[in-house]
């Protein structure tokens, strides 16, 4: 008998908002290269002073308005289109993902388990409890995400340690703020913190000590890696048996409107799938608009869809309703000035 | 047309008979773990016409924004702290206001155990009469925000601040095309200024946002603070125990709507449910100061969110 063959769901209105939005852009930029064609011309007649009659001119002008209100009205198109329809496509529970986001659910099967969550310890207040200590306000804060890239090595983002975060204080002796490699060693990773896809209960996390900061960097090369240390059975995190690892690219990257898939702990929340399109690729940095990402998500790392490799770490965000872009470090650049990343 | 949004710690008490208004908790006076909050509009300099606000409250912000990468547009905001408890008012001439979903999301501070407002003598740094329009919740990041929507008004908007003894006002220019205007009324540390509001304290200026230089570091032999195999201090990592409520990692700022109740305690606060913000679809806007929040680097934002009642 042979297998009914069921086609793999598929994402109509994010393919219709891309499609909407490209659109927008692209009239945008028609809009733009009109009114720069205008200015050009008056430009070019105003040079010839008197020759060119006043209503020829005035033609100009109205032409040159016309191309104005054309940006005004497509703007007033774009807000309103989300204002009344907008949402963003939010990130699945890893094991109850439907697959309709990009990648299939057996890649995400297959990726998901190195990815771990940065964790403050929560026992801050004793550490710091000097009279000229203070704790700061992160205890037992979830923090970040990155990815095992070796049996005990992690991959994640560099701001994550960061000793000035906007929102937050950590920990500080005599008023200022502990060194990056502290910060690191007053951190674990956790594994595991998902949703069971057959209770929809949480499953319990695996624990392991950051020992080192290996490696860090939080500029527009914003990475990190960390070593980590064994649990209680003296097992490292990246055994075959617990976890394993990602494969970081060496030579198959990712054109613009591949598919990129980011596996992440948005808002410090249990591990979550998100997927889309590479937007644009410079400078050591990945661009993408159509990945949902959240506070939290920082050092997720960015797989390519065709390989499953790490092609970059997510940093930062700014993909909005309208517009914008998040990014990510591209793993070239890291690469570039690792003694560790593998391959 | 013009929109209010309202972003960080402000009190929507508009379920009552009574004055419907946004109380805005006091943060200036920071101490003990809170640091300070500012209450300030954010209006983008080409949409100001005049003002008379105190000139020590009033700070030119320039907001550079990534609109492609490595492309960048410079945008001008002006910041309007508000350095004593006033009403604030904003035109309008709408008298019926609509709830859109406020009750769909947003932390209730009526819901929380032994909260009762003080609606005389809280400690607000500024109330917020909201007689007409609609209020909206939208997902912001990953918090919310609360956005007026006024649409009928008379021109110019103006935007009043006084406490019964001095009045300053914001006029602003009127709008040449059909989107609304856009005004920031924010309630939070010093988002713009790298190494701020936590140590605001010590004397930080008022520089502009920016990511921190450093250059690539190797360790090849750093010391371990913990050994192998030991779990102290990683009990809330693995699910099995909340955060510990002496760091105040959990609840962060919410605490500072402590300032609204009876009894200005704390300890009400240290539990926020935000698990409805996610029923919020995101908001639609254009503000440079709103870019500039959603651009930051992406660690956790603390509970710094609207409530209602």
């Amino acid at each position: 008998m042979t297998e009914q063959f069921i086609p793999e769901p598929y994402d109509r209105r994010g393919l219709a908002k891309r499609t909407i939005g490209d659109l927008l852009s692209r009239r945008n930029q028609v809009a733009l290269d009109l009114g720069a064609l205008d200015t050009n011309i008056t430009s070019t007649f105003s040079s010839e002073g008197d020759q060119v009659s006043s209503s020829f001119r005035g033609l100009l002008d109205r032409r040159s308005a016309f191309a104005h209100d054309l940006g005004l009205v497509d703007a007033q198109i774009d807000y309103t289109l989300h204002d009344l329809c907008g949402t963003m496509d939010d990130p699945q529970d890893v094991e109850t993902y439907d697959g309709t986001l990009g990648v299939s659910r057996e890649f995400v099967d297959k990726h998901e388990a190195p990815v771990g969550q940065l964790v403050w310890l929560d026992d801050l207040p004793q550490r710091y409890s000097g009279a000229n200590d203070d704790p700061g306000t992160v205890n037992g804060q979830r923090w970040g995400t990155g990815a095992l890239i070796a049996d005990n090595l992690f991959l994640t983002a560099g701001h994550c340690f960061q000793p000035d975060p906007r929102r937050w204080k950590v920990p500080s002796h005599n008023g200022t703020a502990i060194a990056a490699e502290e910060m690191a060693q007053l951190m674990c990773v956790c594994f595991n913190y998902q949703r069971n896809g057959a209770t929809g209960d949480m499953r319990p996390g695996a624990v392991f000590p950051v020992l080192a900061l290996m490696e860090y960097s939080a500029t527009d090369l914003d990475y990190a890696i960390v070593k980590l240390g064994p649990d209680a059975l003296g097992r490292l995190p990246g055994d075959k048996e617990l976890y394993g690892k990602l494969t970081v690219a060496t030579k198959h990257f990712p054109a613009k409107n591949d598919i990129l898939c980011i596996i992440q702990h948005p808002n410090g929340s249990e591990k979550k799938v998100e997927a889309g399109h590479l937007m644009d690729t410079r400078n050591g940095r990945i661009a993408y608009n159509d990945i949902g990402t959240f506070g939290g998500a920082s050092g997720s790392p960015i797989l390519y869809e065709k390989t499953g490799e790490i092609v970059g770490v997510h940093v930062k965000g700014g993909s909005l309703p309208i517009g914008g872009f998040n990014s990510g470090t591209a793993i070239s650049a890291i690469r570039a000035v690792s003694k560790l990343i593998p391959g | 047309m013009y929109t209010v949004s309202f972003v960080g710690l402000n009190y929507f008490n508009a379920c009552t008979t009574g004055e419907k208004k946004v109380m805005i908790p006091n943060g200036t006076r920071a101490g003990g773990h809170m640091p300070t909050h500012y209450a300030s509009l954010f209006i983008e300099a080409d949409h100001l016409d005049s003002d008379d606000w105190w000139s020590d409250q009033r700070i030119r912000r320039r907001i550079r924004l990534e609109v492609r990468l490595g492309e960048f547009r410079s945008v001008d905001v002006i910041e309007f702290r508000i350095p004593k408890k006033v009403e604030l008012t904003f035109r309008c001439h709408d008298d019926t206001l609509s709830n859109v979903n406020l009750d769909d999301g947003l932390p209730k501070l009526q819901a929380l155990a032994g909260f009762k407002l003080d609606s005389v003598g809280a400690d607000t740094i500024a109330e917020v009469p909201i007689p007409g329009g609609a209020i909206e919740a939208f997902r912001f990041g990953s918090s919310a925000l609360v956005r007026w929507l006024i649409e009928k008004h008379h021109d110019p908007i103006t935007i009043t601040a006084g406490d019964g003894e001095e009045t300053r006002r914001i006029t602003l220019k009127k709008s040449d095309c059909q989107l609304p205007t856009e005004i920031v009324l924010s309630n939070t540390i010093d988002l713009l200024t790298r190494g701020n509001g936590h140590s605001q304290e010590r004397g930080a200026g008022n520089g502009h946002g920016g990511d921190m230089a450093g250059a690539v570091m190797h360790s090849a032999a750093m010391q371990s603070g913990s050994m192998p195999g030991d779990s102290m201090g990683m009990a809330a990592a693995n699910g099995s125990d909340n955060h510990s409520s002496v760091g105040y990692g959990n609840s962060g700022h919410f605490m500072l709507y402590a300032k609204l109740d009876w009894d200005r305690d704390e300890s009400k606060f240290q539990h926020p449910d935000l698990s409805g913000l996610k029923n919020f679809k995101p908001l639609p806007f254009h503000h440079p100061y709103l870019a500039f929040l959603c651009t930051l680097k992406e660690v956790p934002d603390p509970p710094c969110v609207p409530t209602c009642c």
